[in-house]
């Protein structure tokens, strides 16, 4: 059977030549998946078995987190405000404008705040960690760093992917409570919707379990898309177009994990936390 | 000392490495010469654990380093120090910081005397108060002694040298070349230098190894390497093209 189809395939050599098209993209993503996995349990091996570089750890800490305190806020503060005039002005039709506060606050607090800081992070953070690293690959300072007896996984990725992976949830609380901020100042200085019943409905319909679902979800977007930077940098090839090809795949994979991830994060949030 | 048996490494369909076995003595200058693109900086490489070899074996004081685990390979690599083609400086620190940085790592001196190390490393390679600049701000001469200073930080057993003097001019070649000659004889250091460079490769060499079509074509004293009857060796330290050589 396998010798008539191997003869078939050799008469009908077009059929070979597709199937191969189609398979050498397939094999490479498996190849790349593979990879990439390998990649992430030696991070996690490294986490537990390496020195722990506290100095580097802050730095990152501080370049992640602290400098996208301004971005993050002044995103959160307009997402809040034109969700709340959007949601404002379409609650109108059905007299309840006092449902403004508690609909952006659950919006905010579920999806908004984790996937827009999370993205934020990505392009701010994500693009520079595999720029970062890429060059240092290129221009042999990884070597030089393995030739000092310094695993380069433990020193370049392990202090990255901690600080992202802790930042990326204070910084959703950060979004939170700027989006809020803005909701509530369009809600009542805008939109003239009274205060009591506003802040009424928000007490009663929005729950700590909204913002533990954001949070969580700020948890595992810093984890993975930090991941993703560190492996695009940490796999650069090629010289200066080598480092601008990992920038770009790392802002475009991690952006699309994010949305990917943040369906199926939901799907199984809600069955945690059912409303 | 340190023994390359049958070493193989590929890339892809491109066979760098073809078996290359070498003995390189304890406390000696190896020069490593061949033609730019034939393997040398991966042979290289491949010697400190950095690139791990298809097949063979690198014995050292022998002990298998490709038999080694990652953890047990970064302990052999104490034992070495690298100074890298273009001196692979971290740039995001100053010099002082990029040669403090294997004391900072792996030991436990505080500031004081790691930055009197510093110091005392930056004058040995002539680079006295040139501590605060950043690499981007030195000349390539420059950014390989502080590459030397740094490697020379742990105070290693062997140090790897990848074409020191590539791209300089004859005088800072000459200067790299004696403070290669003096860093061997103040340290007594196993020393393995890459070089395409005849001139710097016969002032300083004890022991020279030609890497030719991914092999070792010949190995020896430099006397020998001169009286050597080999057409390719004497084209090579002759200098000379093939007349249909147009690359």
């Amino acid at each position: 059977m396998i010798h008539w189809l191997e003869n078939y395939l050799q008469r009908n050599s077009w059929i070979q030549d597709n199937l191969q098209r189609l398979g050498n993209p397939l094999m490479d993503a498996f190849t790349g998946l593979g990879d990439f996995f390998i990649f992430c349990l030696s991070v996690v091996k490294w986490v537990f078995i390496g020195t722990f570089h506290v100095r580097v750890l802050f730095k990152e800490m501080q370049k992640i987190g602290l400098q996208s305190i301004l971005i993050v806020t002044l995103v959160g503060l307009f997402a809040g405000m034109v969700f709340a005039l959007q949601t404002g002005s379409a609650f109108k039709v059905f007299n309840a404008e006092s449902l403004v506060g508690s609909t952006v606050g659950i919006a905010l607090s579920r999806e908004l705040a984790p996937v827009f800081t999370a993205l934020m992070i990505v392009a701010r953070a994500g693009s520079a960690m595999a720029a970062e690293i890429g060059t240092m690959n290129v221009t042999e300072q990884v070597d030089a760093l393995r030739s000092m007896s310094i695993n380069p996984i433990n020193y370049l990725v392990v202090p990255r992917v901690v600080a992202t992976t802790i930042m990326v949830p204070l910084l959703v609380g950060v979004f939170n409570a700027a989006g809020l901020y803005g909701s509530y100042t369009v809600a009542i200085h805008l939109l003239a919707i009274p205060e009591g019943p506003y802040l009424a409905r928000y007490h009663t319909l929005v729950e700590p379990a909204d913002f533990y679902q954001g949070l969580i979800k700020g948890l595992l977007f810093g984890f993975i898309v930090s991941l993703i930077a560190c492996y695009k940098g940490y796999r650069t090839t090629n010289g200066a177009e080598g480092v601008g090809r990992a920038t770009t795949q790392a802002v475009v994979a991690g952006s699309v994990t994010i949305l990917i991830l943040n369906y199926f994060l939901a799907t199984w949030l809600l069955q945690i936390f059912p409303n | 000392m340190i023994e390359l048996q049958n070493i193989e490494k590929r890339f892809g369909s491109q066979a760098v490495l073809k078996g290359v076995s070498l003995q390189i003595p304890k406390g000696a200058i190896t020069v490593i010469i061949g033609r730019s693109g034939e393997g040398k900086s991966v042979l290289i490489k491949t010697l400190m654990g950095l690139i791990r070899p298809d097949a063979g074996k690198i014995l050292i004081d022998g002990a298998n380093l490709c038999a080694m685990s990652a953890l047990e390979q970064m302990k052999v690599r104490r034992r070495f120090g690298m100074l890298f083609q273009n001196a692979a400086l971290f740039d995001s620190m100053n010099v002082e910081d990029n040669v403090a940085f294997p004391l900072r790592e792996h030991t436990a001196l505080d500031e004081e005397e790691i930055l009197a190390k510093v110091n005392e490393r930056l004058a040995q390679v002539g680079l006295k108060g040139v501590g605060q600049k950043m690499p981007s701000d030195l000349s390539g001469g420059m950014r390989k002694r502080v590459g030397l200073a740094r490697a020379l930080m742990l105070e290693p057993e062997i140090i790897l040298y990848d074409e020191p003097t590539t791209g300089l001019d004859p005088i800072l070649t000459d200067s790299i070349d004696n403070l290669i000659v003096d860093t061997q004889k103040g340290f007594n250091l196993t020393s393995i230098v890459v070089s395409h460079d005849i001139a710097s490769t016969l002032k300083m060499a004890n022991k020279i190894a030609m890497l030719h079509e991914g092999k070792i074509l010949e190995e020896g004293p430099p006397q020998k390497f001169l009286e050597s009857k080999n057409p390719f060796i004497q084209q090579f330290l002759a200098g000379k093209a093939d007349k249909d050589f147009i690359g």
